[in-house]
């Protein structure tokens, strides 16, 4: 629907081809995805911004009518100091997971970028954490960090012995590391793929000039791989931050409902504030503040891979 | 600047489409159509139920609603399950709109949900009240909420006790000192991982011990404007035993209601603290157990919440024929025989008087004998804070078991949540 | 001459150094996958275990058969297939023509275009919930595969776009403009010449639109509640009671879900490496 209000203004302009297109050409390419993303996207983020502005609680929720309060979620929100701890908090989340996401993903696209015997049968397993639904994976996961029951434990012990017992779900920080662990396992196979893909791309001959030229490995990575790699790892790398920021399932699941503060990220406590609490304006403005915090984000990501180019 | 244009125009669009998609959500007012009681549907109906059960009472329900269709062809049932929180969360969402079920089978804290969110409709007009009358009153005031009577209820009971491996326990304790020294002499002899078991990450598997140290939830659970009394010396003495009893290794470092349940079945475990609901479990697990309401501390005896389950039905079934199906479902599945085939699956005390009656309910010490666990038992507040209350104690209690809270500082913690919770409702 | 199975740089111990690191990733990567495949092997439920056993002492397949038997396992996975082919075949189609559009034409809010793609996904899908709900509700489309599909469509096409069209870039315009001297329009020489040279990046647009929607939870259980029509992971979730769960029977689901997207990552696996530019095709 953008592209219509802005193909309405378009001067009469060839593109690069200039044959056989006519004015609407991209109009007909475009049409059907900007009509979706218009309806699917557009309603809701408008819906949910004016609800920011009213007062819903159960007792008004079904009917509909729900009394205009102004700014006031969003200062309640601003001016609760759990807000502040929660923000840093996630923002710790979703950083350490997306370094970890990249590096680890990139790391071992490297390292199957190469001729190598066995290559197809160890890409099929290290994608499977990829084919199992998150909130299954959480649940296992959480099985397996039980203090005396779980995997991780069992096997710490029997390769360190009894003190290298570790707390994973009572002890909150070792719960958040126990999120960003199942995290990090669910996440690495896609950067996996999305960096193999991009290094298959890159051609041999970069690289075998490089090395004749005396380049070293750690340089032609630097020189030649990561600056080829970024039209399609910034994206990759966009909506990753933004899938990570907004991870309800691991965390919810983990926690157990993630009853205690310390534990939460942003998004669930606005899930607790909709689902469990029924102030559907308080979590609208929480929303639309982490959605203008991700703006944020991106603006300044994107300016900056451009600066570089 | 033509960027600023193009987001104005968009934000005008789709104001537009907004506004006009608003008028559409205005409800047209529905005028009951005002029949005479019409007992006969004379169109097909179909009735939505939802429902939160454990596999076994979703078997059973299907195998009444096939029942009841091959009464009443005209009448279709169709049955969906959702877990309890999920199955809140989809009604009231539902509610906003007109598909969410006609009927709705859930325990009697749902209504602290369902009527201030004004989600369902009183229940005697829709059965009578000569089908009330073979309703047990004490379960039906157990489903009444501000007064009025909002749920039919099916069950009554939910509430904790102990079962005990006879196995390994040939003669059950009388005081919850004995059950320790029991639980912790077979630890160390190797008999089992540990004495007792309990879900420790719901606070609802632990609160009856509060009651044994002389403290409440509430201050007035039936007054206007409830508090929470949490910062209490009795809070400091409940936590102080969970922590022993943690610290001395009689219960497992750490368990959720799953890891209790397989080192019950597993044969693991002595004691365990659950519900009837788990009665169906041991006995496939092939566990000789027997059952006994949680013993003494110190002479006073552990209250656990009871609650009612039952059906209500939705805000918005107005039409005569669909009252008339759902009237006849209810009926139908809170008969007495009904009612004594869902006691398979749910090992509680029905509500219909004559089922209460049956050989089958009285001549089982498994429910018979739950009776006097009952007898112990208060019944759990089903007013919406509780949902603050549970949110508070759940937090304080994980830290406390793990030793990052001391205590004697739960209390005050428990209680600054627990008002912060109720703040947060809009209560 | 050098063995031409491996690089010609690496050296053996360079090559056994990285099957070592390959082969712990892969046990990292793949345990927890055995894990949910022990429970379900294992009788009665016993979700807690300590030892460390893959393959339980009694391992029964009692569980798998269970999963079709007491539950509608066989319809739950229809009707997922329906959804996420669906799902699949739209995002497809928005996706490869919307990514030529960028890629080959000029057109003012283009850039803007672009990232306001990336943009729809800053939105906690959580929260767009209610009011997709509502909307689904006016338009009486609740119950329905169809909204269900668009609503998975949206969530899938911004990546898809930025995929396909980071695709087209490495294709040569002159490919086309040859077309067009020929006389051919835009739309032919997109469908006969571009489309066949971009089979691998579509392959990985559908993967990645068919996985999203397959194991959906949190939209599905919302719009689709009727006991009849659920979807996988609903019905996988409809497992779990209050008080107890089948754990067996559940983690039996669970691998059948996660079953069919293995397959589909093996079938395409050749175009899941090689595919993001065209100079991979040839060879």
């Amino acid at each position: 629907m953008k592209d219509t209000v802005v193909k309405l203004k378009k001067k009469k302009r060839n593109s690069s081809f200039g044959i056989g297109q006519g004015r609407f050409t991209p109009f007909f390419f475009l049409a059907p995805a900007a009509i979706v993303l218009a309806f699917v996207v557009a309603y809701p983020l408008i819906y949910e911004i004016i609800i920011s502005f009213k007062n819903v609680t159960l007792l008004n929720l079904k009917s509909q009518n729900y009394p205009w309060i102004g700014l006031d979620n969003y200062i309640n929100v601003l001016a609760d100091s759990l807000f502040y701890s929660t923000l840093i908090r996630t923002i710790l989340w979703t950083a350490i997971n997306v370094f970890f996401h990249v590096s680890i993903g990139l790391f071992l696209a490297i390292l199957l970028n190469r001729k190598l015997p066995g290559k197809a049968f160890i890409r099929i397993l290290l994608i499977l954490p990829w084919a199992v639904p998150q909130y299954i994976a959480a649940m296992t996961w959480k099985g397996m960090y039980n203090v005396e029951y779980g995997s991780i434990n069992i096997i710490l012990t029997k390769l360190f012995g009894d003190a290298a017992l570790i707390p994973w779900l009572s002890v909150p920080s070792w719960t958040f590391l126990a999120c960003i662990i199942t995290n990090i396992w669910l996440g690495i196979p896609f950067m996996m793929m999305i960096s193999l893909g991009g290094l298959t791309s890159i051609p041999e001959e970069l690289y075998e000039a490089a090395e004749l030229d005396g380049a070293s490995g750690f340089q032609q990575f630097k020189n030649i791989t990561l600056p080829l790699l970024k039209p399609i790892l910034t994206p990759a790398i966009i909506l990753g931050t933004v899938w990570t920021f907004n991870m309800v399932n691991v965390v919810y699941i983990i926690t157990s409902g993630s009853a205690s503060d310390e534990s939460q990220i942003l998004i669930t406590m606005v899930f607790k504030r909709a689902f469990q609490y029924f102030r559907y304006g308080q979590s609208a403005a929480l929303s639309v503040i982490i959605f203008l915090i991700l703006l944020a984000f991106s603006t300044v990501f994107i300016k900056a891979q451009k600066s570089d180019d | 600047m033509k960027k600023i244009k193009v987001m104005i125009a968009m934000a005008m669009i789709s104001t537009l489409v907004v506004g006009s998609m608003a008028g559409c959500t205005k409800k047209t007012a529905v005028t009951p159509e005002k029949t005479p009681a019409v007992v006969e549907s004379t169109k097909p109906v179909s009735l939505a139920i939802w429902e939160q059960e454990d596999p076994d009472g979703q078997a059973m329900m299907d195998t009444l609603a096939k029942e009841f269709t091959a009464a009443n062809p005209k009448i279709t049932v169709k049955r969906t399950h959702y877990e309890t929180e999920e199955l809140r969360k989809n009604y009231t969402t539902a509610s906003l709109g007109t598909t969410g079920p006609d009927i709705v089978l859930g325990p009697n804290d749902n209504l602290g949900v369902f009527v201030p969110g004004n989600l369902v409709q009183p229940i005697d007009t829709v059965v009578g009240a000569e089908f009330m009358a073979t309703i047990d009153p004490l379960a039906l005031d157990a489903a009444k909420y501000s007064g009025k009577q909002y749920m039919l209820p099916d069950r009554n009971g939910n509430e904790l006790l102990v079962a005990y491996n006879k196995k390994l326990v040939p003669t059950p304790p009388k005081t919850f000192e004995e059950l320790e020294a029991m639980g912790l002499k077979l630890k160390k002899e190797g008999k089992v991982e540990y004495g007792l078991v309990m879900d420790e990450v719901e606070p609802f598997f632990s609160v009856p011990f509060l009651a044994a140290f002389g403290g409440t939830i509430f201050d007035d659970v039936n007054s206007a404007t409830p508090k929470p009394s949490l910062n209490t010396p009795a809070v400091t003495s409940w936590m102080t035993f969970m922590k022993r009893i943690h610290t001395a290794g009689l219960i497992p470092k750490e368990a959720n209601g799953d890891l209790a349940l397989t080192l019950f079945k597993g044969g693991k475990a002595a004691f365990i603290i659950n519900g009837p609901w788990g009665f169906g479990d041991y006995t496939k697990a092939g566990i000789d157990f027997g059952i006994m309401p949680i013993p003494t501390i110190n002479g006073k005896s552990p209250a656990p919440l009871t609650a009612v389950k039952g059906y209500t039905v939705s805000e918005g079934v107005k039409d005569a024929n669909k009252l008339a199906a759902v009237k006849a479902f209810l009926i139908f599945v809170n008969s007495k025989d009904s009612q004594l085939k869902m006691v398979d699956s749910h090992q509680q005390t029905p509500t219909n008087i004559e089922a209460m009656k049956d050989a089958k309910i009285t001549g089982n010490p498994l429910i018979a004998g739950q009776a006097e666990q009952l007898a112990k038992s208060l019944p759990m507040p089903t007013i919406t804070q509780m949902r603050a209350i549970w949110d508070a104690i759940k937090p304080v209690q994980q830290e406390v078991l793990s030793g990052k809270t001391k205590p004697e500082a739960a209390g005050a913690i428990m209680q600054k949540k627990a008002e912060q919770g109720i703040k947060d409702l809009g209560l | 001459m050098k063995s031409n199975k491996f690089n010609r740089t690496d050296s053996l111990g360079k090559t056994i150094l990285i099957y070592v690191v390959l082969a712990i990733a892969c046990v990292c990567s793949v345990y927890p996958i055995l894990n949910i495949l022990s429970i379900s092997l294992r009788p009665a439920d016993a979700l807690f275990t300590k030892s460390l056993s893959i393959i339980p002492p009694n391992a029964t397949f009692d569980n798998f058969r269970q999963a079709f038997i007491q539950y509608d396992m066989l319809g739950w996975l229809f009707h997922s297939l329906v959804v996420s082919s669906a799902a699949c075949a739209f995002s497809v189609m928005l996706s490869v023509t919307a990514g030529y559009a960028f890629s080959r034409f000029e057109f003012r809010g283009k850039k803007t275009g672009l990232t306001l793609i990336l943009v729809t996904q800053m939105f906690p899908l959580a929260m767009t919930l209610l009011p997709l709900y509502l909307m689904i509700i006016n338009l009486k489309m609740t119950n329905s595969y169809i909204a269900l599909a668009i609503i998975y469509v949206s969530t899938s096409i911004p990546f898809n776009i930025w995929m396909m069209k980071g695709f087209y870039d490495t294709i040569p315009k002159s490919l086309e403009e040859s077309a067009y001297v020929d006389g051919a329009s835009v739309f032919r020489s997109f469908y006969q010449i571009i489309l066949p040279l971009a089979k691998p990046a579509v392959a990985l647009t559908a993967l990645f639109s068919f996985m999203g929607a397959w194991s959906e939870y949190l939209v599905a259980s919302v719009i689709i509640n009727e006991a009849g029509k659920l979807t996988l992971p609903v019905g996988l979730v409809s497992m779990q009671g209050q008080f107890s769960t089948a754990w067996g029977i559940y983690s039996a689901g669970a691998l059948i879900t996660a079953v069919p997207v293995m397959i589909l990552f093996v079938c395409l696996s050749k175009y899941l490496v090689g595919g993001l530019t065209v100079g991979s095709v040839k060879g």
